[in-house]
C-alpha cells in the first residue's frame, strides 16, 4: 500500500526540540519524510527523542526550531492544532488514556463528544470498529473492567473513529505481554493494509520491525 | 454521547467528590445567609419600630438613660395633642416581663392607637378595652407555644390570648400587646404613667429644622421630659444595638471572605484534579474553548446547586436555631435582593476560580498536562 513517490504525508525539516525546564535537547535537526500508506517504525532506546518526535508531529508540543509539514502544509501555520488532530490524526497512547467512568462505547465516541449533537452514523461506525476489533460484546463494559490488551484495542478503536489519514502509536505494546503485543501489532498491520492508513509506531522493541515496512533508528535525538 | 450527556456523566463520575464539593459550597453559602439574616434582623428591628410609624419626636423622662425606667405622666399626651404642630401623640407603656424561661417585651397601647394599624392581626381579634386580653406576636405564638384563648400570666395577673399579630418589627413579633389602661391598672407602679410618648407632626413640620424647633418647644413647656427627634433618639438609645449591628455586619463580611476563599480553593483543587483529563480531551482533538466550556458548565451547575441548597439550609437553619434559643427579642430578617446579590457574587467567584486554572491548563502543551509536568 505504501507509495514513497510524490509529496510525503508528513515531513520534518531540521526539527529541534529543547525542553525549557530541563534545557535538555530531545531532538537535533531531524529530517524525516513519511509517505502515505507507509507503516513505519521509529526505534530507539529510552531518551532517544522518538516520543518527542511523535508528540511534535501530532501537534501536542511545539518545536523549538525547524518545521513540520502535513501534506505539504506547515503545522506552524495551523492555528487550531486540536482541529488538525481531530481531522487527520489517530493517536494511540502507551498508557491508553481512556476516560474513567465511561464505558467502551462512550470512550470511543469521546473525540466526537464536543458536539452538541452526535448522529446515529457515528454510533454505528463505532460499533463497526468494535466489531472489527472483536469487541462488540464489551461495548457497554466499564473500561476499568478490561485487561491491558483490551484497553489498548479500545485505544486503537478510538483512534480509528475519525478515519484518520495518519495514525501515531506511542509504544503501543509497552504495557502488554508478548501475546497481546503480537495481537496489537498484527492489528495495526491489518489496518495499514486494509485501509491504507499511514501508521508510525514508536518503540524500543526489536520485534516491531517484523511488522513495519521500514524502521527509522534514533539515538540521542538524531536519526542514525 | 453528546456534549451535554458527557457533561452529566463527567459530573457524576466521582460522586463522593461531587458530594463534598456541593457540601462545601452549600455550607459556605448557608453560613453567609445565616450571618446576613442575623445582621439584617438587627438592622431592621429599630428601623421598622419607628420608621414605619412615621414617629417624628419621642418624649421620655428627662435624663433617664434606660428607656424601660422612664416615667412620663399620661396626662402629658393630651397636652401635646393640643400643640398646633402636632398631628397626634400616643402614650406607650413598655416593660419586660418574665414569661416561661425567657423575658418578653410587653407593650401597652391605647385602644384607639394608630399603632394597631401597623400590625396585622392574623388570627383572632384585637383586645377589648378594659379587659384582661392580650395579643401576641407570631414568633412568641410559635416559640412559647401559645394559641388563642390560652391564659398567659404577666406581672402577677392572668390574661387571655385573643389574637396573634404579624409586625414588620422583629421586636414586636415576639412581644405581647395589651390595652394601655389595663397594663397601667394591673401594676400599681404604672398607674397614670407611660414610658414614652410618640409624637407625629403635621406634614408641614416634618422637616429636620422644624422637628428640632417643636422638640425644643416641648422641653421648654415641660422641663421634666426630654423630647428628641426620633432618628436621634434611636441612635442614642440603641448604641449597643448599633454596635451589635456593626459587629454582626463585620462577622458577616468576614464569613463572606472566608467562604469566598474556601470556595475558590475548592474549585481550584477540583480543577487541578481534572487537569489530566482535560489534557486527554485536548489530545483527542477537543478545542480549548470547548474544554473550558465543559469546566464552566460543570462549575456553574455545582455552584448553583450548592448555592440553592445553601440558601435554603441557611434560611431555615436560622429560623430553627432562633426558635430553639428563646432569643425572642431578635428575629433574623431577610433582604432577599441583597442576599441574592451576595450569593451570586460568591458563586461568581467560584466559577472564575475554576476558569482561571482551566484557562492556564488548556494553554499548556497537552502532553505536559497529561504527564502532570
Amino acid at each position: 500500500m505504501s507509495s514513497r513517490e510524490g509529496n510525503p504525508i508528513i515531513s520534518t525539516v531540521n526539527l529541534t526540540k529543547v525542553y525549557p525546564q530541563t534545557k535538555m535537547q530531545a531532538l537535533k535537526e531531524v529530517n524525516i519524510a513519511i509517505h502515505a500508506g507507509e507503516l513505519v517504525g521509529i526505534k530507539g532506546p529510552s531518551g532517544s527523542g522518538k516520543s518527542t518526535f511523535l508528540h511534535l508531529i501530532a501537534g501536542l508540543i511545539s518545536p523549538t526550531s525547524g518545521s513540520i509539514y502535513f501534506k505539504g502544509r506547515p503545522l506552524a501555520a495551523m492555528r487550531d492544532k486540536s482541529l488538525y488532530r481531530r481531522e487527520n490524526i489517530g493517536y494511540i497512547f502507551q498508557d491508553f488514556y481512556l476516560y474513567p467512568g465511561l464505558n467502551v462505547l462512550e470512550n470511543l465516541l469521546l473525540p466526537l463528544s464536543h458536539r452538541l449533537f452526535v448522529g446515529g452514523s457515528s454510533r454505528r461506525r463505532a460499533m463497526e470498529i468494535l466489531a472489527q476489533l472483536d469487541m462488540v460484546d464489551k461495548a457497554r463494559r466499564d473500561i476499568s473492567t478490561l485487561s491491558a490488551g483490551e484497553r489498548q484495542r479500545v485505544c486503537i478503536a478510538r483512534a480509528l473513529l475519525n478515519e484518520p489519514e495518519l495514525m501515531l502509536a506511542d509504544e503501543p505494546t509497552g504495557s502488554l505481554d508478548t501475546k497481546n503485543a503480537e495481537v496489537i501489532l498484527r492489528l495495526l498491520q491489518e489496518i495499514n493494509e486494509a485501509r491504507g492508513t499511514t501508521i508510525i509506531i514508536v518503540t524500543h522493541e526489536d520485534r516491531v520491525a517484523r511488522f513495519t515496512q521500514r524502521t527509522i533508528e534514533m539515538v540521542d535525538g538524531q536519526v542514525v | 454521547m453528546t456534549f451535554l450527556t458527557f457533561l452529566i456523566k463527567d459530573l457524576l463520575r466521582r460522586k463522593i467528590r461531587l458530594s463534598l464539593t456541593l457540601a462545601g459550597v452549600s455550607v459556605g453559602i448557608a453560613a453567609c445567609v445565616m450571618m446576613l439574616g442575623l445582621s439584617e434582623g438587627i438592622r431592621g428591628s429599630f428601623r421598622n419600630a419607628y420608621g414605619d410609624r412615621r414617629v417624628d419626636i419621642v418624649v421620655y423622662e428627662r435624663d433617664e438613660f434606660n428607656l424601660l425606667s422612664s416615667r412620663v405622666p399620661s396626662s402629658l399626651t393630651a397636652a401635646l395633642r393640643e400643640m398646633p404642630q402636632v398631628k397626634d401623640a400616643l402614650g406607650v407603656l413598655m416593660d419586660v416581663q418574665r414569661y416561661q424561661r425567657s423575658f418578653t417585651l410587653v407593650f401597652g397601647w391605647p385602644e384607639n392607637s394608630p399603632h394597631f394599624e401597623n400590625i396585622k392581626v392574623v388570627e383572632g381579634r384585637r383586645p377589648d378595652s378594659g379587659r384582661r386580653e392580650v395579643i401576641i406576636g407570631t414568633v412568641l405564638a410559635r416559640t412559647a407555644p401559645l394559641s388563642l384563648q390560652q391564659a398567659i400570666r404577666m406581672g402577677g395577673a392572668d390574661f387571655t390570648v385573643v389574637g396573634v399579630y404579624e409586625s414588620n418589627s422583629p421586636f414586636e413579633r415576639s412581644a405581647v400587646i395589651m390595652p394601655l389602661e389595663v397594663f397601667q391598672a394591673v401594676d400599681r407602679n404604672k398607674q397614670g404613667i407611660v414610658t414614652s410618648i410618640d409624637v407625629m407632626l403635621k406634614e408641614e413640620y416634618r422637616r429636620e429644622d422644624r422637628i428640632r424647633e417643636v422638640a425644643q418647644a416641648i422641653e421648654a413647656f415641660h422641663p421634666e421630659v426630654s423630647a428628641q427627634n426620633a432618628d436621634v433618639f434611636i441612635r442614642e438609645k440603641t448604641k449597643q444595638m448599633v454596635m451589635g449591628e456593626k459587629i454582626s455586619l463585620l462577622i458577616a463580611a468576614i464569613t463572606i471572605v472566608a467562604v469566598v476563599l474556601g470556595l475558590a480553593n475548592t474549585m481550584i483543587t477540583s480543577i487541578f484534579e481534572k487537569r489530566k483529563l482535560m489534557g486527554i480531551l485536548i489530545a483527542l482533538g477537543w478545542q480549548k474553548r470547548r474544554v473550558i466550556q465543559l469546566v464552566f458548565w460543570e462549575t456553574l451547575l455545582i455552584t448553583v446547586m450548592g448555592g440553592f441548597l445553601g440558601t435554603i439550609a441557611g434560611r431555615y437553619s436560622m429560623d430553627y436555631l432562633f426558635d430553639r434559643m428563646d432569643l425572642v427579642f431578635l428575629v433574623p430578617a431577610w433582604d432577599y435582593g441583597f442576599l441574592f446579590k451576595i450569593v451570586g457574587l460568591i458563586l461568581l467567584v467560584g466559577v472564575v476560580a475554576a476558569l482561571i486554572p482551566s484557562w492556564i491548563t488548556v494553554h499548556l502543551d497537552p502532553i505536559e498536562v497529561i504527564r502532570g509536568e
